[in-house]
């Protein structure tokens, strides 16, 4: 009786073992990070971190593009970051180094009629230095490179590779994602589904950026027309987590300091390179990848169709949105909006995950 | 307070940047940078042969087209062409959707037996807006209802794009795009990659107008389809010249080129006197005193003989936004019309005070126009005149020609 049990518990133990490897081998969520990747850490390059370090994922590459810093220096962030936590198998591609059409000069005679931008990213004149330049790199410069190929035709080739098994997580402007477009209309289709952090509908905040502007989000307003593109493109499900729901967010040094009690490198690299500036310090795109790796986390979502005005007026670039009721009679793309999270449970997801040891790389290459 | 907000906004650690280019990230700021991008040309005064314009001994070309009955007699007349060096033919769409224009510029290198010649197919939509085509002028099939076999060959798997990018790395400083459609696959390849822009010896295109438009008041088609692709080509820094319909309005298609295209036995001649002579019939039903405008071989011919034009610079820029004006070509010149300037003073064009403003302010606004640009930086060499007799010349002798 006893060594019976024993025997059906040790069988069953194996079948469960054998089942979770199988399962953790096939069942991998395939994704690529399309991201504007400042660093070093910071709310880019942490939301890359959660989704390299999550079991269930495979990270197949990172397309860079200027944002919140220029392309090169955000690329060279990115392959110390890779470095640093031991996973330089994830191929970094550049991709552009410019918004389609919106140029700094511009923007910058809109300044004058329309009042100045909180955030210009790359071109905040306080940053400000030339695209090909590194910023200061205290995280030590990489020895690593980014690949031969270009953003745009890694993200085409990986789509016809695996069709309708990748999600884009895109943190940054669109403005790869809309020249893949270009090139070929079934990206799209083609992928899994959007998942993007980005637009704002009308945060409940008092943060001076959102006050009068409540309908201008960064990433979105950068690429004005890229965003258009990719917004308006037949994607089987995008998932958006706009301002309204990042403002409800906030990182702390609370929340660094429990993610510094890890020992792994990850933990020591955001422990190190991690900085609050003033009171509005929000898990931006960190939202975007854990509700994607844990979509209980959110407690609320709407669905909205979404564009972004490229009028070039006061509004361009901003976030236009409608419902059902109110939508212009053409075919748009349903977003799936968040409203609300479940904040404690997302703190300990991110502090989990950054503190666990990062995950080997995937047996099988990925390209 | 505004200060912690901006830096709050994203959170990374730059305190000071400093200016270490390093290994590995090659400091090539200035070339690929718009903003002060240096002028690759030392601009002259009045009237200029362009130095992108061929006639030396290079000329690798990239043909960018939407045939369109003037684009297949570009294409021809291109084929028929000994001294170019054809890389690639890219089609897009535009005159009529990329399921005619792929097909149509598969056809003429078939005809012209080049199948050695990759086509390469370009966008089917313009960047951010639905595709206009112009069906009433070139037919629903593009060559005015002049029908010809099925292609057999196929189009190379690269994507126009990549390819346009691809051929110049490949040459340096060789290849000049004629581009004779709308610029969405050109702004694409330079979206893709801004230093195309320098590396490219020049884009010679048929499109824009400083004397306005056909497809509105304001707009010639070819930007009109896709101007803020053109405003991408425009602001690139590539060096321009612009054949538009200045000049393409002065050349007429007429009853006695086409005969001459017919009685001359070489395919070429005939399925361009076949294109021609629906071409003409069409013109003269629809009530026209003269027959089709022959706007995209000029831009072909001003590449191969710039002597048939006179040119000008300017600084062209595109509107994007006007309500009635989107796609419309704005030039700019300190030495045309009511601006012209003394000769004497003409010889520093680049030193010419020149602003460049945006429109008027609103009365919640600053108290002047933004100004764009200072200072006269001519980005195109716009076609000002034309010797019609002469691209006629070397368009039909060259189509019929053994």
């Amino acid at each position: 009786m006893k060594t019976k049990t024993c025997v059906r518990a040790t069988v069953a133990l194996i079948v469960l073992f054998i089942v979770s490897i199988a399962s953790s081998a096939q069942e991998k969520r395939k994704v690529i990070i399309d991201q504007d990747a400042a660093g070093p850490a910071g709310t880019d390059q942490q939301s890359m971190m959660l989704l390299i370090q999550s079991p269930q994922t495979e990270v197949l590459g990172i397309t860079v593009v200027t944002g919140d810093q220029w392309l090169t220096e955000e690329v060279a962030h990115t392959l110390r970051m890779l470095e640093i936590i031991g996973r330089t198998d994830i191929p970094v591609m550049r991709g552009a180094e410019y918004p389609l059409v919106r140029t700094k000069e511009e923007t910058e005679a809109m300044e004058l009629r329309y009042g100045s931008f909180t955030w210009l990213g790359a071109w905040t004149p306080k940053f400000y230095h030339a695209a090909r330049e590194l910023g200061k790199m205290p995280e030590g410069m990489p020895t690593t490179k980014a690949s031969d190929e270009d953003a745009v035709h890694f993200l085409l080739r990986m789509v016809h590779k695996y069709p309708h098994q990748i999600t884009i997580y895109a943190g940054g402007p669109m403005t790869n994602l809309a020249i893949a477009i270009s090139i070929d209309p079934e990206f799209p289709s083609l992928a899994k589904e959007l998942v993007f952090m980005g637009a704002s509908l009308s945060p409940q905040t008092v943060d001076p950026e959102f006050v009068n502007t409540p309908r201008r989000e960064f990433n979105l307003w950068f690429d004005p027309e890229a965003s258009h593109i990719v917004l308006r493109a037949p994607w089987k499900k995008i998932v958006c987590t706009p301002v309204d729901v990042s403002v409800k967010t906030r990182m702390t040094t609370a929340l660094i300091d429990k993610v510094k009690s890890g020992t792994s490198p990850a933990a020591q690299y955001i422990g190190k390179y991690t900085q609050l500036y003033g009171a509005f310090n929000y898990l931006w795109d960190e939202l975007a990848a854990a509700a994607w790796l844990d979509p209980t986390l959110i407690t609320k979502s709407e669905k909205r169709y979404m564009d972004i005005s490229i009028d070039r007026g006061p509004g361009y670039g901003d976030t236009l949105t409608w419902s059902d009721q109110d939508k212009p009679k053409q075919e748009m793309q349903a977003v799936e909006v968040q409203v609300d999270l479940d904040t404690e449970r997302f703190y300990k997801l991110f502090v989990d995950l950054l503190k666990a040891p990062t995950p080997k790389a995937h047996d099988a290459p990925n390209n | 307070m505004e200060e912690q907000a901006q830096v709050s906004r994203r959170r990374f650690v730059t305190s000071t940047f400093a200016a270490a280019a390093l290994a590995g990230f090659a400091n090539q700021a200035s070339a690929a940078n718009p903003e002060g991008r240096p002028s690759r040309e030392q601009p002259k005064a009045g009237e200029t042969t362009p130095r992108a314009i061929g006639g030396g001994s290079i000329s690798r070309v990239i043909i960018d087209t939407d045939p369109g009955i003037d684009d297949a007699f570009a294409l021809l007349l291109a084929l028929r062409s000994p001294e170019l060096t054809i890389e690639a033919i890219t089609p897009v769409a535009g005159n009529v959707p990329l399921e005619f224009t792929l097909p149509n510029a598969l056809r003429m290198v078939e005809i012209a037996e080049r199948t050695d010649i990759p086509v390469a197919a370009g966008a089917s939509a313009p960047l951010v807006r639905r595709l206009v085509t112009a069906t009433y002028a070139h037919g629903e099939n593009g060559l005015g209802g002049a029908v010809f076999p099925e292609p057999h060959t196929k189009p190379v798997s690269m994507p126009a794009a990549e390819m346009i990018r691809e051929v110049i790395r490949k040459y340096p400083n060789q290849v000049t795009l004629i581009t004779i459609g709308p610029l969405t696959n050109v702004a694409v390849a330079l979206s893709l990659d801004p230093e195309i822009a320098h590396l490219a010896r020049g884009l010679v295109m048929m499109g824009g107008s400083l004397s306005g438009g056909n497809i509105t008041p304001a707009a010639e088609f070819n930007i009109y389809v896709d101007p803020e692709a053109a405003r991408i080509v425009f602001q690139s820094g590539i060096p321009i010249t612009m054949v538009g319909l200045d000049v393409t309005r002065k050349t007429a298609l007429t009853e006695e080129h086409v005969r001459r295209l017919e009685a001359a036995k070489n395919p070429v001649s005939q399925a361009a006197a076949i294109i021609g002579r629906n071409a003409v019939t069409r013109n003269r039903a629809q009530g026209y005193v003269i027959g089709p405008n022959m706007h995209d071989s000029l831009a072909m011919a001003a590449f191969l003989d710039p002597s048939i034009l006179k040119f000008q610079d300017y600084y062209i820029d595109v509107e994007t936004s006007g309500e009635l004006t989107a796609g419309e070509t704005l030039g700019y010149s300190p030495v045309a019309g009511d601006l012209r300037r003394r000769p004497d003073k003409e010889k520093d064009l680049a030193a010419m005070n020149m602003p460049i403003r945006g429109s008027a302010p609103t009365l919640a606004s600053v108290k002047t126009s933004p100004v764009l640009r200072d200072k006269f930086v001519p980005n195109t060499k716009v076609a000002v005149d034309v010797d019609s007799d002469k691209f006629f010349e070397l368009l039909i002798g060259r189509l019929s020609g053994r």
